[in-house]
């Protein structure tokens, strides 16, 4: 989504092999052939829905367990003989009325054996094991049982029986499932032999229908993506447009009369406080419409995209509680995941994954571990931040080396003594990737932290959250001096900074045991050999 | 089509697919062209199908009403009115007696919806059936009906059945006693507001004749 994707050099050569407009066009449209016949396009955010909807669909159907007969079974109020009847007066072809009324044929026993079929098929869906197989059953099953009783469904049943249809189109097992990490094993135990023996063994024809199949199951996937994300579209378009026409919204008073309705009420004291707040109503209403409305548009910009996917996200945990629809809301949030970039799933996946992932990728490249690992710089004149840091290295164990700046050659990582005086200072292990500072700093400390602190790490780093947290760093940076283990030096500011180097900081810090970062064998690998762990994308 | 979706990402977003090999005969490449214009096709047709079924009623949707249906429905049918134009800005109470069999003995009116609004209460997850089950079988049931109870539609019947079944089945519970008939009537209150006056907000109540409770089956 970041912006218009620049040019790659597609089979037809080079741009500036082209001449003309014509032969201009023809190479874009080359250019664009091999690309969506060739690679996946969301490919993890694709994965996030199928693990979102499988988890959702089990959790749904082990929440229904004690109502499953009177929903679904033959002693439904939506009789067998009702929906056979109303599938015949729709007009509905053979096999597909077939499809629609086959839960309706199953005897008592035969629904609930058809009932744990479909919780193990949303865990093998969720879990990503011989997706492709499992993706058709998935959307099979869900259809059936979503229409066995269509009169006690909601919008959330029916996001989730369009996106299991589509999802049975795309590559969405080739991330964070079990057929990946088979196929992971499966490369690694053939890995050295296996050109050779391919290429010797394998007819020609053979490997060209192999390559064949997988484009035309890449076009199919890339195909469905793009269904998908205008299916959300039009989920939330319809929504919001249709509102624009009301007078409730264009007043203000919808969601005051949406609190006072009785049959969506779980809590009444709490629906009732906010049924009392009409200018936070009214706002809010305001806000959900314009978000709603304008979010086919808003996608295309980064800017807006990720405001109103903020945005979304409360007024669906607003639904959730105050509505009592958590599936609802949970669905259509998994579908906004759409439209997170893959570059962002990517570095989501290698965060929760950092240190066990840092531990490899050093075994891998045969470096020393202590390269690897990315840096704090901190005050270490400060007792405050010293203090900080101790807390830091007790409690979360994080893969990170914490260094005084006075230890450091500041010029040499790129940075000032009115940075390093104000805030902390990551450093990256790559020395292209940006240089952060402040709330951003401890959110990527957090996220190489022990595992229960990284879910903070993230949430630090996601805006609205992110503003507040580096709100809360400024205010407490500033105050430092004030605070518990402070020393006259936190108070210190660059201009008034006497030159130091020499101030010995408390023995236990990590930077003690490895010296000083600024010279020697660290900063010989800062480049090609080095192994980049979060900051910037890459393919792995 | 890659570059027109909002999911495509950066480049650094593209999944790069194994080695990148070539495709040299000329059945593979024609195999894989008509696959992509196949999936371009197929989702340019089921994109424009989908923005018609959802749109309002225009020249170009009742010119292509009858294909853009046979392409939707049933599988992709949607409904997207999740509070629009106008939320529901009325409370709806439903309520059933029963006569029990022998001595044709009459209840009292049962009031269904408060025990169904009572179960979703203090519950995080509430259940499909709670929160929607006999709500729409009584909006079914006013939808296909006019207001003397004929029925005005191909469903009108199997809805009628719907809602008898739904309250025979909740007030079997409830009464001691074979049930022979039941009568069923819904309270409509409109939630006060700005611009309503209370006459306006007077509870409306429309009662249902008996029915002749029998559990199952459909006459359609």
């Amino acid at each position: 989504m970041g912006g218009r994707p620049r040019r790659e050099h597609g089979v037809n050569g080079a741009p500036g092999t082209a001449e003309g407009p014509l032969a201009r066009a023809l190479w874009w449209f080359g250019d664009r052939y091999e690309t969506v016949t060739t690679r996946l396009v969301a490919a993890r955010g694709l994965a996030v829905l199928r693990i979102g909807y499988g988890a959702v669909w089990v959790l749904f159907l082990l929440r229904e367990w004690g109502e499953r007969d009177a929903a679904w079974g033959p002693d439904s109020a939506w009789s067998p003989a009702l929906d056979r009847a109303y599938a015949a007066n729709r007009g509905w072809p053979g096999p597909m009325s077939a499809w629609f009324t086959a839960v309706a044929g199953l005897t008592r026993t035969q629904f609930d054996l058809f009932y744990l079929a479909a919780i193990a098929l949303g865990a093998a869906f969720a879990l990503g094991w011989r997706t492709r197989v499992v993706s058709v059953l998935f959307a099979a099953i869900v259809v059936a049982l979503e229409n066995r009783s269509p009169l006690i469904t909601d919008g959330g049943d029916n996001v989730l029986t369009l996106m299991s249809i589509y999802l049975a189109f795309t590559a969405c097992g080739t991330h964070w499932s079990l057929d990946a990490r088979r196929k992971a094993a499966k490369a690694r135990r053939h890995a050295p032999a296996q050109h050779e023996a391919e290429a010797g063994d394998v007819p020609g024809w053979r490997a060209e229908l192999a390559e064949a199949r997988r484009r035309v199951l890449t076009v199919a996937h890339n195909g469905a993506a793009l269904v998908i994300a205008a299916q959300v579209c039009v989920v939330y378009g319809t929504a919001g447009l249709l509102k624009v026409q009301g007078s409730m919204w264009q007043d203000g008073s919808a969601l005051g009369y949406v609190l006072r309705l009785n049959w969506f009420h779980p809590w009444p004291g709490l629906s009732a406080w906010l049924a009392g707040h009409a200018i936070a109503l009214t706002v809010a209403g305001y806000v959900t419409v314009f978000v709603q409305a304008g979010f086919p548009f808003i996608v295309f910009s980064p800017r807006l995209k990720y405001p109103a996917l903020a945005v979304l996200v409360v007024m669906h945990v607003s639904i959730a509680i105050l509505l009592g629809l958590p599936f609802f809301s949970a669905i259509m949030l998994i579908g906004d995941a759409v439209f997170l970039p893959d570059r962002f799933w990517a570095a989501a996946g290698r965060l929760l994954a950092a240190p066990a992932y840092a531990r490899r990728m050093s075994a891998a490249t045969a470096a020393p571990a202590e390269t690897v690992r990315p840096t704090l710089v901190f005050d270490g004149d400060c007792g405050f931040c010293t203090a900080s840091v101790h807390v830091l290295e007790r409690w979360c164990r994080p893969e990170v080396r914490f260094v005084p700046w006075q230890r450091l050659d500041l010029a040499a990582h790129r940075l000032t003594r009115e940075q390093v005086t104000t805030s902390v200072q990551w450093l990256p292990v790559t020395a292209d990737a940006p240089i952060r500072s402040g709330a951003a700093a401890v959110a990527r400390v957090l996220l190489r932290s022990r595992r229960p602190w990284r879910p903070l790490g993230a949430l630090m780093l996601m805006p609205p959250i992110s503003w507040l947290a580096a709100a809360a760093y400024k205010v407490i940076s500033a105050n430092r001096y004030r605070l518990p283990g402070s020393t006259p030096a936190c108070a210190v500011g660059p201009d008034t900074q006497s030159p130091r180097g020499g101030d010995v900081p408390p023995a236990s810090l990590s930077a003690q045991r490895l010296g000083d970062l600024g010279g020697g064998a660290h900063d010989a690998g800062t480049g090609a050999g080095r192994v980049e762990l979060a900051e910037r994308d890459h393919t792995d | 089509m890659s570059a027109s979706t909002p999911a495509t990402g950066t480049p650094a977003g593209h999944e790069p697919a194994a080695a990148p090999a070539r495709l040299t005969r000329r059945w593979s490449r024609a195999l894989v062209s008509g696959a992509t214009l196949t999936v371009a096709a197929v989702a340019s047709v089921h994109l424009a199908a989908t923005f018609l079924y959802n749109a309002p009623a225009n020249p170009v949707s009742q010119r292509y009403a009858e294909a853009v249906h046979w392409w939707m429905d049933p599988l992709f049918s949607q409904n997207w009115r999740l509070f629009a134009p106008n939320p529901i800005s009325e409370n709806l109470r439903i309520e059933a007696r029963a006569s029990l069999d022998p001595d044709g003995r009459t209840t009292g009116w049962i009031d269904l919806s408060a025990q169904d609004e009572a179960t979703v209460r203090g519950d995080p997850a509430p259940g499909h059936l709670a929160e929607n089950s006999l709500r729409n079988a009584w909006l079914q049931y006013a939808q296909t009906h006019d207001g003397n109870g004929n029925p005005t539609g191909p469903n009108s019947e199997i809805m009628r059945q719907y809602l008898l079944n739904v309250v025979f089945d909740r007030l079997r519970g409830q009464v001691g006693g074979a049930i022979g008939s039941v009568q069923i009537r819904a309270t409509t209150t409109l939630i006060p507001g700005p611009g309503r006056t209370a006459a306006q907000s007077a509870p409306q109540t429309r009662t249902l004749d008996w029915w002749a409770a029998g559990r199952g089956g459909s006459t359609a």
